[in-house]
């Protein structure tokens, strides 16, 4: 079996920024209803099926906080 | 080891570089000061072809961040500069000192302040005792007297950096290095890594914790920690290698004290205490950060008064009375701007502080 | 290794100069290596010393909290530009790049924005090329790469991104300045070649 693409973020360090959300060429990440511990509403998978794994996420992630599994 | 030495004439700034090179010094970084370029020019000449790096920087600035690099990166490593430099290298003395790392700064005292003169003076006495720069942080600062201590007390500075993982200043001025003196060179130290366990540098992955030099403390307490450091690699040294020299009169009505090329002076009074008619001691710190203060005090309780020869208005001799603590008068005197005092002039000046004394002239 | 404000170049340099066959950078911003360091910038590179420099222009000091840096933008407020700077005031912002390329000690020189993911792509590859140029021996290589603050330009991020884009780069245009060895390990008497424009 194949694993699926997925990225992952880490919801601790993401400053809710929302560059991935806006480069994201299928539109499968949102912000989520809960802030973290510093008090940021992180980004959170919405819709892992149709996440590619390209990494756009990733690169333009600022925090560093996004790692992408192909 | 039963070395052969060889004896030279050579100048003070001439000693000064050979005994950088003859304490294990091979990476040099400098900026052109009158009266002490020759050390750089020597430096350019001698460190290439032995392995050894010379780079003139861009400025005083460029150059102490040059020496806090290569002292980081694990080097025996040395500047040497003239007061107006010295004061322009306060902010990499100062990190080197937040920094705890060892390194060997060599000034040829002028006077000053601002451009000032390219003369002799000992006017960067409270330069280079009371600080580096900002911050509780201090210099260990040696005093030479001849070119043959410039170049011994250089060559040795390395191996007191390394020990107490601090700068060494050695304090000259601009006679004692101009002027030309026989001098008996320490042979040269092969390079060696210092064995810095704290210096960043090339290690196997794994072999090794990865070292970070680092002065800036945003914890409180980690910050005063440093300090406390600090004080304490001080009060080592001042027990382990706080030293100096007397000369004269083992029964004393009046103590001598001066530094450097004034302490060359007053041994020439000394010399001549007779004519005075006071019997005279010279003490001479060849430290002055740690200073000797136990005997300074114990001279303090057994003569009558001390006069102090600086070419200062006043430095060296603060030092001196904070080590009298009262128990004796302590009287100064002083030329600057380039001049000195002739030693019929102290002769004189003992005369008037023995009489002022007491002292049965 | 923790340098100076400005002196990152000169520590650089020492490190360097005793271990030439570590890698060797610095991480600089544009008051720390435009203005306070420029000093030191301008003479590593002069020297073609063989290291690589991480420069990060957001034309705002930010670490201060948002005073004119010597990259500021003409017009651009900050804390200490309240109404905008104007070059009668404060002079113009200063290109680096520009001003490096007419040394011939530097290998590599290039300006590139963190924007857009081709954009970051690029960027990625400069950081490359100037690291390969130090493991080659080819000397000094440093890349500028546009950075937003969207803080201290009191912007959103993706506001600050556009406003690299659409505003900054005009002032600072992306380019490849210099991709070669250092003109000291050419042979003498050769002309340089132009940069070749990315």
């Amino acid at each position: 079996m194949i694993a699926m693409p997925k990225a992952k973020v880490d919801a601790e360090r993401c400053r809710q920024c929302m560059l991935c959300v806006e480069f994201c060429p299928r539109g499968v990440l949102v912000v989520s209803d809960q802030t973290n511990s510093r008090g940021f509403y992180p980004v959170v998978m919405r819709d892992e099926e149709k996440c590619t794994g390209c990494g756009i996420c990733a690169l333009v992630c600022p925090s560093v906080c996004i790692e992408v599994y192909r | 080891m039963n070395e052969e030495r060889r004896r030279v004439f050579i100048s003070g700034n001439e000693a000064t570089a050979e005994g950088g090179i003859a304490g294990g010094c091979r990476h040099f970084f400098g900026y052109p000061i009158t009266p002490q370029n020759k050390i750089p020019e020597y430096m350019a000449e001698h460190l290439p072809p032995i392995g050894g790096v010379y780079l003139q920087a861009e400025s005083e600035v460029a150059a102490i961040n040059m020496v806090y690099g290569a002292s980081s990166a694990g080097a025996r490593v040395m500047t040497t500069s003239s007061s107006p430099g010295i004061a322009l290298m306060q902010e990499g003395l100062s990190y080197m000192l937040g920094s705890e790392l060892p390194a060997v700064i060599v000034n040829m005292v002028r006077g000053g302040p601002g451009l000032g003169n390219v003369a002799v003076a000992q006017s960067d006495y409270w330069l280079s005792t009371r600080g580096a720069g900002h911050g509780d942080g201090r210099c260990i600062t040696l005093t030479p007297y001849s070119v043959q201590e410039l170049h011994n007390f250089t060559a040795g500075a390395f191996e007191i950096a390394d020990r107490y993982q601090n700068i060494v200043m050695v304090l000259g001025d601009a006679i004692l290095a101009t002027m030309m003196e026989p001098c008996e060179l320490i042979p040269r130290r092969e390079m060696e890594p210092p064995g810095r366990p704290y210096a960043v540098g090339p290690h196997e992955a794994g072999e090794r914790e990865r070292n970070i030099v680092n002065s800036l403390w945003v914890d409180f307490d980690a910050m005063e920690a440093v300090n406390i450091r600090n004080e304490e690699r001080y009060a080592r040294a001042a027990a382990e290698i706080t030293d100096w020299e007397e000369f004269g009169s083992d029964d004393p009505q009046v103590l001598l004290c001066a530094y450097g090329i004034s302490a060359r002076l007053c041994e020439g009074a000394v010399m001549r205490a007779e004519e005075a008619g006071v019997r005279l001691r010279l003490l001479r710190p060849k430290t002055v950060f740690p200073f000797p203060t136990v005997p300074i005090r114990e001279w303090s309780e057994r003569v009558d008064a001390m006069l102090v020869v600086e070419l200062s208005m006043g430095q060296f001799v603060e030092d001196v009375r904070l080590a009298v603590e009262g128990r004796c008068p302590v009287d100064l005197l002083s030329r600057a701007g380039g001049n000195m005092p002739t030693v019929s002039e102290v002769l004189a000046k003992v005369r008037e502080v023995a009489a002022k004394a007491g002292v049965a002239v | 290794m923790q340098a100076a404000h400005g002196r990152g170049p000169a520590v650089a340099t020492g490190i360097k100069r005793v271990h030439p066959d570590s890698v060797v950078f610095t991480y600089q911003g544009d008051g720390d290596l435009a203005s306070i360091g420029m000093a030191e910038i301008v003479h590593a590179a002069s020297r073609g010393e063989n290291f690589t420099v991480i420069f990060i222009n957001n034309a705002v000091f930010g670490m201060t909290q948002g005073q004119m840096a010597p990259t500021t933008l003409i017009g651009q407020k900050t804390t200490t530009s309240p109404r905008g700077r104007t070059a009668a005031e404060a002079g113009w912002p200063i290109r680096i790049c520009e001003l490096l390329d007419t040394l011939e000690g530097p290998a590599y020189i290039a300006r590139e924005a963190l924007t857009t993911p081709p954009r970051i792509r690029s960027a990625k590859k400069s950081i490359r090329r100037a690291f390969e140029a130090q493991l080659a021996g080819e000397g000094f290589g440093i890349v500028e790469l546009l950075s937003t603050c969207p803080t201290w330009w009191g912007m959103d991020p993706l506001e600050a991104i556009r406003h690299i884009d659409d505003t900054m780069v005009e002032h600072y245009p992306l380019r490849v300045f210099r991709d070669r060895p250092a003109a000291h390990d050419r042979p003498a008497g050769q002309q340089e070649e132009a940069g070749s424009d990315a």
